[in-house]
């Protein structure tokens, strides 16, 4: 039936391979480019065990070449991550480069490789077993999409940062990403020396790292087969130009290069994007479902959950906070004022970990001062940004299951075996998600991207998404800027409403007006010092925090008056 | 609902696991195609049925220097052969885009979807090595015109080639040197990435053994290497008689111009790569002195040769050259194989091509032994004036 396509065919499949090595990292936004190394690791390596008969009589003996080629690859890419994952972007991809290319190398000399000639084996790999692995890896990456983990590598390429906060654990989701790549490539490197039966140091040569990568994009990781989509169009093009008739030899590259630029051009999701449209728009979970059952019960109101003392930040020169002493208790609304540049949202970076302070002691609800912001995430310190970090390319409904991190468990290898345990999980975590909606009053945005949202609406976003984990401290940069005083007055009711709940608020804010009507107390900062603190109406009118706001004489007393009246 | 669907997947999945994860071991029957063999003999030969022969050149990519040439002189090969009358022959011509993979595609459409009685190509060795064992397990006869690596006939009785391997044409330009030159001393510098000039390197040093040459330095670089300037003044401070050089196209170029540059004199010898008219256009004044062992030479006065550069460069504006004339030579080799038997089947092609004897090319007489190992003199030249001499 297939007679003469066989090698299309496995070549499309093998591309498929390579791509969801590029796909696994793209996911988790890491431009890493090291697979041509993992792969020629794990194939040269994979000559060492592979037996020369069939097993068994006439199982493929490639069966334990991959488990070996995966194993390879994947601590390669651990020891290689170590080192170059506290890059970046290009640098990430320079470092990477730079492996593969050792590798080329050190295999081009070694003498066991045989060197520049290659080495030669058997051709053990069929059309139907390359599918067969492609099928497999399909599945892994269906049933990641929609778990707990899936979310994680999204959150972390739409935003480290915002990731962090949501108590994602970066570091380690962009090592598993890394690991993954690294294991898929060496399946690769294994699959392509059983299929040509040949490999030498140039098969995995930087072609083919770019050839991985533009299947990749092109494909998409919008959805599960993106990879495949994009294999299956790099090799029908061509053999559709032969089936049309066209001959010449440059226009073959020339006309799949412009169908790429369209792709690019018009598609930035690459084709995935076509499918992604398909997708369910999100509803409402049944009413039958309680989603606050079984989350931790709040600390009593009046425990204390955080206390630092002789907090400080110095960038070089500048103090931007200086010798601050805190103490916060369960259930109060702590505002957090001051002019510009007194040190406010420095101060909330070092409480949730995203910046180390310079100097200072203490713990926010057991986690000491200087931990990563997941740890923070994790004992329940939730946070929203002055500039609203949302994960822009992700549905309403997404961003904030994000959310949901620290408060659930990890599902993916549950979803692997359809146990009906993930099924329930993602469904609390979707009830949660939703219910937070509903309290912002976003549900029926859900399904939109954070990009289709006013500015309102992206803050009341940013909100849901941090109580959808269930924060014993929630922590809101700003959160009524740019919103108009109905809008900023929807918001004060709803932050006394979760302090009615139990949550402890700390906020930073310059309307005044929301400010003393939402706190139970104040602290006023002005160049990184605490210049009063107490009950919000007395703390308003203290000479002081009016000389530092205003800053003249002249000026004060209207001012102070607007303030009383407010 | 839902577990019907997933157990269908599952039950899929499985099935595929039960037969993917097998090796079948499936045996090319030869088939026989009676319209394929013809009646009379030899130069009488007719056959009714047109002969499909395939091809695999690097077209596009990293080979299409030899590539397009290969091309064009098969093409002019067979149509001179079906202008002389009999038999009818049809190139497929495929691009390998200079890839292995497109490589074995194109192998595999040639054989079990043109079903050719056999195949010309590919360009590259490292490409051969893969498809020629599929064209082996087919049972499809198949001839090397430029794949000169060591180890290409030991794949299998239906591998030929007709292209001189690097080994003997570097074994007969050294030989060919120390007698005009008088070599006691000399530098090798080689490609240490390209199994190619890895593998003649090998030849060097045997060779220079056997001579009682000495080596005074050994250099090595990498394909894609654009800087030498280490290499040669290592090999400037060895002061060498001459330098051999295995090197592609790409790099030899810029390598030989820059030791030109450096002011190393030394005559230096090179093998197949030399061996083009297009290299010593690019050289410009650094070609001369080069001395290149190689298959065929424009200036030997082989049967027909004179006439085939002179149709050449009138149908396709330029002059041939060593590829052109290697892809020109396979045409009529395979006419002979099928001439033979009048047979055109790949039995009777496999057969016939490994009893070609003393066969006058213009490669000059050209014999395929039945491991399907090419046996010619080699023609040693040097660059004099900007012209390829016999030496």
């Amino acid at each position: 039936m297939l007679d003469g396509y066989n090698t299309l065919i496995t070549v499309a499949a093998l591309g498929a391979i390579l791509a969801y090595s590029f796909h696994v990292v793209l996911m988790a936004g890491q431009l890493s480019l090291g697979q041509a190394g993992f792969a020629s690791l794990a194939a040269y390596t994979s000559t060492l065990v592979v037996p020369t008969e069939p097993i068994a009589g006439s199982i493929s003996p490639v069966v334990v070449g991959l488990p070996v080629g995966a194993l390879v690859g994947a601590a390669a890419a651990f020891v290689v991550g170590l080192p170059v994952l506290r890059l970046r972007g290009v640098f990430l991809a320079i470092a990477t480069i730079a492996f593969g290319e050792m590798v080329r190398v050190v295999i081009n000399n070694a003498e066991w490789t045989n060197g520049a000639l290659g080495m030669r084996v058997e051709k053990w790999v069929t059309f139907d077993f390359a599918w067969m692995v492609v099928a497999v890896l399909a599945y892994l990456f269906w049933r990641l999409g929609p778990s707990r983990s899936g979310r994680a590598f999204a959150a972390v390429r739409e935003d480290e940062l915002a990731a962090g906060s949501m108590g994602v654990d970066v570091v380690r989701t962009r090592m598993a990403s890394f690991i993954a790549s690294g294991a898929i490539a060496g399946v690769y490197g294994v699959m392509f020396a059983y299929f040509f039966g040949r490999i030498t140091p140039a098969t995995f040569d930087f072609g083919l790292t770019v050839s991985g990568l533009v299947t990749a994009v092109l494909g998409g990781y919008l959805v599960f087969f993106g990879p495949i989509l994009g294999s299956g169009f790099l090799t029908a093009v061509p053999e559709l130009q032969n089936a049309l008739g066209l001959e010449a030899g440059w226009i073959h590259p020339f006309v799949t290069g412009v169908f790429l630029l369209l792709v690019v051009l018009f598609l930035p999701g690459g084709l995935s994007t076509l499918f992604s449209r398909l997708r369910r728009a999100p509803m409402r979970p049944g009413p039958d479902y309680a989603p606050l059952d079984a989350l931790d019960p709040l600390p009593d109101p009046g425990t204390p959950i955080a206390k630092v003392r002789g907090l400080a930040k110095r960038y070089g020169a500048v103090d931007a906070v200086r010798g601050v002493d805190l103490e916060i208790r369960s259930g109060e609304v702590l505002g957090v004022i001051g002019p510009n540049g007194a040190g406010k949202t420095t101060l909330v970076n070092m409480l949730n970990g995203l910046e180390p302070p310079t100097a200072g002691e203490g713990q926010i609800l057991g986690v000491p001062l200087g931990s990563r912001p997941h740890r923070f995430a994790q004992a329940g310190v939730s946070r929203t940004f002055q500039h609203s970090k949302l994960f822009e390319r992700l549905t309403v409904l997404d961003n904030v299951l994000v959310g949901t991190h620290v408060v659930s468990r990890s599902t993916y290898l549950r979803r692997l075996l359809w146990l009906p345990s993930a099924r329930r999980d993602e469904r609390r975590a979707l009830a949660l998600a939703w219910a937070q909606l509903e309290r912002v009053g976003l549900a029926d945005r859900a399904g939109l991207r954070p990009g289709a949202l006013s500015y309102g609406d992206r803050r009341r976003l940013e909100i849901a998404r941090a109580l959808a984990a269930h924060p014993t401290l929630l922590i809101l940069d700003e959160p009524a800027a740019g919103m108009n005083h109905v809008e900023a007055a929807e918001l004060a009711s709803l932050i006394r409403g979760l302090a009615d709940d139990g949550v402890t608020v700390l906020f930073i804010e310059h309307n005044v007006k929301m400010v003393l009507e939402a706190c139970t107390r104040l602290v006023v900062l002005d160049f990184g010092e605490v210049i009063a603190e107490g009950e919000p109406r007395e703390v308003a009118s203290d000479p002081r925090v009016v000389e530092a706001y205003l800053g003249t004489e002249a000026a004060q007393n209207d001012e102070r008056e607007e303030i009383e009246h407010a | 609902m839902r577990l019907k669907s997933t157990t269908g997947a599952a039950l899929a999945v499985a099935a595929l696991l039960a037969t993917g994860a097998c090796v079948s071991e499936d045996t090319n029957e030869a088939s026989s195609d009676s319209a394929l063999s013809g009646s009379g003999a030899g130069e009488d030969c007719t056959i009714d049925e047109t002969v499909k022969i395939g091809a695999v050149f690097s077209l596009t990519e990293a080979a299409a220097f030899a590539g397009a040439y290969q091309q064009e002189g098969l093409a002019m090969g067979f149509e001179e052969l079906n202008a002389a009358g009999g038999i009818t022959y049809e190139v497929i011509q495929e691009d390998d885009k200079t890839t292995v993979e497109d490589s074995v595609a194109a192998f595999e459409k040639l054989i079990n979807r043109d079903e050719v009685s056999a195949i010309v190509g590919p360009t590259l060795s490292n490409m051969a090595f893969t498809t020629y064992t599929d064209a082996q397990s087919a049972g499809v006869p198949a001839l090397g015109v430029s794949t000169t690596a060591e180890g290409i006939p030991e794949i299998g009785d239906y591998i030929f080639r007709a292209s001189l391997p690097e080994e003997v044409a570097l074994a007969a330009s050294i030989p060919a040197a120390k007698e005009s030159l008088g070599l006691t001393k000399v530098a090798v510098l080689y490609d240490s990435a390209d199994e190619f000039t890895a593998s003649a390197f090998n030849t060097i040093k045997d060779v220079l053994t056997e001579e009682g040459i000495e080596i005074v330095a050994e250099e090595t670089f990498e394909t894609a290497d654009t800087d030498f300037t280490a290499q040669l003044t290592a090999v400037q401070d060895a002061d060498p008689d001459a330098v051999i050089l295995s090197a592609l196209p790409g790099a030899t170029v810029p390598l030989v111009k820059k030791a030109r540059e450096l002011g190393i004199e030394a005559p230096i010898v090179g093998g197949n790569a030399f061996n083009s008219p297009v290299l010593i256009g690019l050289l410009e004044d650094a070609a001369e002195g080069l001395i290149v062992g190689g298959a065929w030479s424009a200036a030997s006065d082989t049967t027909g040769n004179a006439e085939f550069i002179a149709n050449y460069t009138e149908k396709y504006g330029r002059a041939p050259d060593q590829f052109a004339a290697q892809a020109y030579t396979a045409a009529y080799l395979l006419d002979q194989a099928i001439r033979a038997d009048c047979d055109a089947n790949r039995e009777a092609i496999k057969d016939n091509l490994g009893q070609i004897l003393e066969y006058d090319s213009i490669l000059g007489p050209i014999s395929i032994d039945e491991n399907g190992e090419v046996h010619q003199e080699p023609v040693v030249q040097i660059i004099r004036d900007g012209v390829f001499t016999i030496l």
